[in-house]
Order: C-alpha cells, then sequence, then structure tokens
C-alpha cells in the first residue's frame, strides 16, 4: 500500500488566528473601557486594510508580533503585493511565477530579507567600503538602501 | 456658482434631522447619489449607517463646510493642513466612527485624513508591546509562536535577543 504524503497547504500558516476568543469576563470588561480597533472595524475589513496599507515593512511586522488576529491581518496579501512592487527589496526581482514558488507575496517579501541579511552578515566582516563598492559596482542597491538598518523590535 | 443652493435634510442614524446646503452635501458621492435618485431635493435623506449619528456628522459637515470654503478661496495648503491636523485629534472612539462614516459617505479626503491618523498612531508604536497598549489588545501568543512569528519577519531583528 502506498501511502502518499500531501505538502501542507500554506494556507494553514495563515490561520494561526482567530481561536482567541476564549476571554473570560474580566478580561472582556477590562477590553470594555477603550474603544478597541478591531472591534470597531470588524464592520468593515476594507477600511481596516486602508489603514495597514498605509503602513511600511517594518511597522506591519510590529503589527504581526501584537497579537495572532493581527498578525492574520498583517500577513493579508494584498498589503505585500503593494510592498513586493514598490520596495527596493522586491520591485526588480518578483515575477508572478517567483511569488508562487515563494508561496505569496509576503514570504517571497520574507526570503529576499533573508538572503538581504545573510549578505549583510557576510560583508558586515570585512571593512565597509568594501561593502559599499560592490554592491555599487555590481549596480546592486545598498543594504541600507534597501531595507534600511536592521530594525530593533 | 450662481444658481440657487436649496437646503437638504439628513437624517441621521439616531433620528436627527440636520440641514445642510446642496453644494455640501453632494460632497459625499452617496448623498449626491440618493438626492439624484429622488431627484426631489426637499425629500429627506437618511443615513442608514450605525457610524452616522449627531455627533459624528455633525463633524463631518465641519470638516465638508470648511473645505468647501478652502476651495472656494483658494486657501493656502499651510492653513488646510493646520485645519486638517487640528480635526485629527480626537478621541479614538470618534476617530474610528468618522472613518467608518466617512467610509460610508464616500468621502475620500475625510476617509483618507482619518486612516492617516490611525497609521500614524500604529507607526508611533516602537515595540508590539507598544501597539498592545494603545489599541487595547489582549496578547494571546504563546512564546514558541512569538518565536514563529520573528522568523516570519526577517527584516526585523530581536535586539533582546543578542
Amino acid at each position: 500500500m502506498v501511502v502518499e504524503s500531501f505538502p501542507v497547504p500554506i494556507a494553514i500558516e495563515y490561520d494561526i488566528a482567530v481561536q482567541g476568543g476564549k476571554a473570560n469576563s474580566s478580561d472582556r470588561k477590562q477590553a470594555r473601557k477603550r474603544p478597541s480597533i478591531e472591534e470597531l472595524f470588524t464592520r468593515d475589513r476594507d477600511v481596516l486594510f486602508t489603514v495597514l496599507g498605509l503602513l511600511d515593512p517594518a511597522t506591519l511586522a510590529r503589527v504581526s508580533l501584537a497579537s495572532r488576529s493581527w498578525n492574520a491581518l498583517g500577513s493579508e496579501e494584498r498589503l505585500w503585493e503593494i510592498h513586493c512592487r514598490v520596495e527596493p527589496l522586491c520591485r526588480n526581482s518578483w515575477t508572478p511565477q517567483t511569488i508562487v514558488k515563494n508561496g505569496g507575496w509576503k514570504k517571497f517579501y520574507a526570503n529576499r530579507a533573508k538572503e538581504a541579511k545573510l549578505v549583510q552578515e557576510l560583508f558586515n566582516e570585512r571593512d565597509v567600503v568594501t561593502f559599499r563598492d560592490l554592491w555599487l559596482t555590481t549596480g546592486e542597491i545598498l543594504w541600507e538602501n534597501v531595507i534600511g538598518p536592521l530594525i530593533p523590535i | 456658482m450662481s444658481e440657487a443652493d436649496p437646503e437638504i435634510t439628513l437624517e441621521t442614524y439616531d433620528k436627527h434631522q440636520i440641514k445642510i446646503p446642496k453644494s455640501i452635501a453632494t460632497r459625499s458621492a452617496i448623498i449626491n447619489m440618493m438626492i439624484e435618485d429622488t431627484g426631489d431635493v426637499n425629500e429627506v435623506v437618511p443615513l442608514a449607517d450605525k457610524s452616522c449619528t449627531l455627533n459624528i456628522m455633525n463633524r463631518v459637515i465641519e470638516y465638508l463646510k470648511k473645505h468647501a470654503e478652502f476651495d472656494n478661496t483658494g486657501a493656502d495648503d499651510e492653513v488646510i493642513n493646520e485645519f486638517d491636523k487640528e480635526f485629527q485629534e480626537q478621541s479614538d472612539e470618534i476617530i474610528f466612527q468618522t472613518i467608518l462614516a466617512a467610509n460610508f459617505l464616500d468621502i475620500k479626503n475625510l476617509l483618507e485624513l482619518m486612516c492617516k491618523k490611525v497609521a500614524d498612531e500604529i507607526k508611533k508604536c516602537k515595540t508590539p508591546d507598544d501597539i498592545r497598549d494603545r489599541f487595547n489588545i489582549r496578547k494571546d501568543y504563546t512564546p514558541e509562536e512569538v518565536e514563529e512569528v520573528k522568523r516570519a519577519h526577517p527584516w526585523i531583528y530581536d535586539k533582546n535577543a543578542k
């Protein structure tokens, strides 16, 4: 008998949100004190994405780290499609095929950032001038211009 | 400009009536459409969205009137920006409701202005903890999940980890 192993669909990872609703009553009371952005925007998710669309990748990362449901919001593909199309890190390297291969826009962005980070770590050990020269002469963009200095969180 | 500017009556979600000049009302694409649909300026225009309460509508109308005035007088950008900036300074509750109302009424520049305010507030938060505090979000992550989410965002680094 042959047992086929199916690849895990990517969508599962985006699904980690949602089950966060088991707050006890005192938690709920606390949440009532101030208007919660989620509560107000559940009526209109498109509006929420208008807000999130104004955020840069670094801020979106902080948003994703805030809670499960915010991670789901911050992983919305349409936000990352925009960043992949405009950010220097990705804008010249994406193709429909690479997006599919990487498992979506956000994953593609993340993989490009990972590569850039590796390059930076490699060159960190040499002097800055070499690093600059190499990137400039190969026509590539400087790391600092690509995603800025690494963002502390 | 020379043609008459009849008054339009709006009925807010909480059943108050507001009278405003047609030239102001039609700055909302939705109200404009509703007036054109009935073809009768005397008919009351009901605002069916929860966000369109008297309180919020008064603010929306204040914004529309001011911007109509800016357009008519050709005001400096500086003056407009100053008004906009002051208009943004409100409690979260009012900001959120204004966004929902502007979205419902299809008033693009007001929607953009208020969304930008919320985005700026999020940007001001320098850590995920700040975001949770500012927007009253409950932390529901396990430590393992936090690590996983961090790995999914390789363009940031954890300064505590180094």
